[in-house]
């Protein structure tokens, strides 16, 4: 060649760039923008083969093409909005109701049916476990402990999703997917201290031999007791807890593996006892031979729920086998999963069940095509067949339609069924002369129509808007006897519709300030079947105020300082004496090396406290308090 | 390579179809890069010294004018690179190298039979048939597999440096 030219000066600077990671240029690069295809050309291919792309980024997009109402919450956004617990995150989705009702307990549902006590149709998966409690319908937040810091991405899907989760997938699903053990190198820690929590995560990470990689997390949180509603309430709902995750990942022979194991056992002062558990999983998945891509997965939990009048045991085993490919214009996917749980149920009152042990299978199988009718129509044929020894057998069918005009948006329209299978509690749980078992309470249904429009009008503007109608039958209602009233009995005796909007934009104003907003709408109808009657009078519709709004804003002041602030308004609650509220978050990070940085974050700083949720059956109303809190990260 | 626990969301929609593809990510950029960096660790049976070496990108394109930019100013083989961009592509097309992107007149797998036995170097993504190249997502990175026994078939010689770099080589009748 005989002649040395610019570029090869520029092969160091890349170079230098893309090599060196774990210094100081890659919390800089992580914020700055990515490689452009120009600075790639001075790369040698071994330098390409080596860049990681992280198809981190790579997925949401993905979703944001999903015909469904999907949002993402972001690593970045969680760290943004000072989040010290899972369902406090969860607040950053629009598509969700989020509810705390003291130190522990919260309600969480997409599109209506809050409260503790009814919030039974959203799925929660993390990392793809189920941690949807079955025996009695719902998720117990005090006992999902996921460290944020390890978050790599929340998806949140408001809408049904049976045919891909199976039941109890109704109205929403949450994904919740940490991070690769090749995401974390080195130590990092992080500790935060305040007027109300506290909260430390120590991680390490490293690498062994050339295609795998580990990383260890050990997290403490503590919440503080808050005020009581009910003057006579005496008790104490401070709230504690611990956890630790050993994760080992790699790839080997084209094929990503991980393997995981986790730790947690948390402490309720008064009452709430001890939630104590494990969870091991394994998952492997590659692309073959004419893209076909095959997944497996298993895992296997224990939880233990330890409380003054009730003893809750429950271990559970789930392989799953999902496989993919695409045939000309059909993506094909197919797969099953199967399911076993022992469980025992043991409770120090009156309300008891009569063989407190029980074993439960689930079988499922599914197949779904999507197909390309033309190159700007997307058809999307779904049904799973779910077999439940407890329960019986439901199709979880769905079709949806995607049409893209153009691309920058997205036209989609959806119709499925979901069932919420009954629950022991449901069938089994009596107290006589109160309350009669129930052996034929059976599924709650829903047909749930949707459409949706995504777009992206202006480069700098994003945004979704999404609308549902549903129909349930077969809901819950506690019938009563004539004249006696006592015992009550669970029966199927009420149906309802729902129906709302959803909706949310991202505007950036100037590289340094993005606004956020979101809101949502619900309004419900229910009533009895012809000669049903309901004790509650259809208190299963739950608490749900009928609008919901927040607005976030994203300023980068300078290279190391950010500021954000955010506001939510939550309309009043029918059926519980829960007023409209408002409320404010503020979050200042101070970068102040590569490594280290400071911050300050303040919740829920309009008022000393406020009401979100009312449920007294299942734990004692409190307020919520105002919180400040700094915290001090290293190394993340 | 997505998570199983995606794999839920992906059937929803992992359609890449043609226009959502376009977002101008890392990966779409690496992999623009890796099609024209490809050449130097390739043979081609002939070659006219006189013509631009001709890249083309056939039905869908994820690339956009990332591509572009990518090989603007480049030369292979004192060439100058230049992209083409088809619905269909044939062994007259005059492409040197093809990215096949699968349109509804020629999806993936016809547009491989359709230059069955040529001297060109096809590439291909995730989530569909396998070309000579056939780019994979592992642990971050992309990569990618080589058809040793269609490299054979279009008279095209695959350096062992490349080869060293494959995720997988499917050799003659073997499999990966």
């Amino acid at each position: 060649m005989g002649r040395i030219s610019f570029p090869y000066l520029g092969v160091l600077a890349a170079a230098a760039v893309t090599i060196l990671p774990p210094s100081a240029s890659a919390a800089a690069s992580q914020r700055d923008a990515a490689p452009t295809v120009e600075d790639l050309r001075n790369l040698s291919i071994d330098e390409l083969a080596n860049l990681k792309v992280t198809s981190l980024s790579r997925r949401p997009e993905t979703l944001s093409e999903a015909p469904a109402a999907i949002y993402v919450i972001m690593a970045d956004d969680i760290r943004r909005a000072g989040a010290t617990s899972l369902p406090q995150a969860l607040r950053l989705a629009p598509n969700l109701e989020v509810a705390q009702l003291n130190a522990y307990a919260w309600a969480v549902t997409a599109r209506g049916f809050n409260s503790p006590e009814t919030a039974n149709k959203l799925l929660v998966l993390v990392n793809g476990r189920s941690v949807y409690e079955p025996i009695a319908s719902g998720v117990l937040w005090q006992q999902v402990d996921v460290d944020l810091t390890n978050v790599e991405r929340i998806e949140v899907i408001s809408g049904p999703g049976g045919t891909m989760w199976g039941a109890n997938a109704v109205n929403g699903i949450i994904n919740i997917i940490t991070t690769h053990a090749e995401a974390a190198q080195g130590p990092a820690l992080q500790v935060s201290a305040g007027d109300y929590e506290r909260n430390a995560t120590l991680r390490y990470g490293g690498k062994i031999g050339s295609e795998a990689w580990y990383k260890l997390y050990v997290h403490a949180f503590g919440f503080d007791a808050t005020q009581p509603v009910d003057p006579a309430d005496t008790t104490n709902d401070a709230f504690s807890g611990s956890n630790a995750v050993v994760r080992l990942g790699g790839t080997h022979d084209g094929a990503d593996w991980s393997l995981k194991g986790e730790t947690y056992s948390n402490h309720i002062a008064d009452n709430g006892g001890t939630l104590a558990g494990q969870s091991y999983a394994a998952s492997w998945n590659r692309t073959g031979d004419g893209g076909v891509a095959t997944a497996v997965n298993a895992w296997f939990s224990r939880d233990i729920r330890n409380e003054p009048t009730l003893y809750e045991s429950r271990e559970a085993f789930d392989v799953e086998f999902q496989r993919a490919r695409t045939r000309g214009r059909h993506k094909l996917m197919w797969g099953g999963e199967f399911r076993y749980w022992w469980e025992n149920f043991r409770s120090f009152n009156a309300f008891h069940f009569a063989d407190p042990k029980t074993n439960i299978a689930i079988g499922s199988v599914f197949a779904q095509d999507e197909i390309t009718l033309r190159p700007d129509l997307r058809l999307t044929l779904g049904l799973k067949g779910e077999s439940n020894s407890y329960s019986g057998f439901d199709w979880l069918p769905n079709v949806r339609l995607a049409w893209q005009p153009d691309g920058t948006q997205l036209l989609w329209a959806a119709v499925s069924r979901a069932v919420r299978t009954p629950n022991r509690i449901e069938r089994e749980l009596q107290a006589q002369p109160f309350l009669a078992p129930a052996p034929d309470f059976k599924a709650e249904k829903l047909i749930a129509l949707e459409a949706g429009w995504r777009a992206q009008p202006a480069e700098r503007v994003s945004l979704s808007l999404s609308a549902y109608y549903n129909r349930y039958t077969d809901l819950r209602t506690d019938s009563y006897t004539p004249v006696t009233i006592l015992p009550l009995q669970l029966q199927n005796g009420a149906r309802g519709t729902t129906w709302g909007l959803e909706a949310w934009a991202q505007f950036d104003v100037t590289e340094a300030w993005r606004i956020k907003a979101g809101a949502n709408l619900l309004h419900k109808k229910f009533t009895l079947k012809p000669g049903a009657v309901d004790a509650i009078n259809t208190g299963v519709q739950g608490q749900d105020p009928d609008y919901q709004t927040q607005i976030r804003s994203q300023w980068q002041i300078s290279r190391s300082v950010e500021f954000d602030l955010s506001l939510r308004a939550v309309g009043k609650v029918d059926l519980a004496p829960v007023k409209a509220y408002q409320e404010a978050e503020a979050h200042l990070e101070w970068r102040v090396t590569d490594k280290l940085s400071l911050a300050l974050d303040g919740h829920n700083l309009l008022h000393a406290h406020h009401i979100e949720v009312w449920d007294p059956s299942t734990a004692p109303v409190r307020y919520i308090p105002r919180s400040v809190f700094a915290t001090a990260r290293y190394g993340f | 390579m997505w998570r199983p626990v995606l794999l839920g969301v992906f059937c929803l929609l992992a359609a890449a179809s043609p226009a959502d593809a376009r977002a101008s990510t890392l990966e779409t950029s690496v992999k623009a890069t890796y099609i024209y960096k490809l050449a130097p660790f390739v043979t081609w049976p002939q070659s006219d010294p006189a013509k631009p070496f001709v890249i083309c990108v056939v039905g869908a394109d994820p690339f956009g004018a990332v591509l572009d930019q990518a090989v603007a100013g480049q030369v292979y083989a004192q060439r100058p690179i230049q992209v083409t961009r088809l619905d269909a592509v044939n062994p007259q097309s005059g492409c040197d190298i093809a990215y096949l992107g699968g349109s509804h007149a020629q999806p993936v797998e016809a547009a491989l039979q359709a230059l069955h036995g040529t001297p060109v170097l096809t590439v291909t993504d995730e989530n569909a048939p396998d070309g000579i190249i056939a780019f994979r997502l592992s642990g971050g990175h992309v990569r990618f597999r080589v058809d040793q026994e269609a490299a054979d078939n279009a008279g095209l010689t695959i350096s062992s440096k490349l080869l060293d770099l494959a995720l997988s080589v499917r050799t003659k009748g073997g499999r990966p």
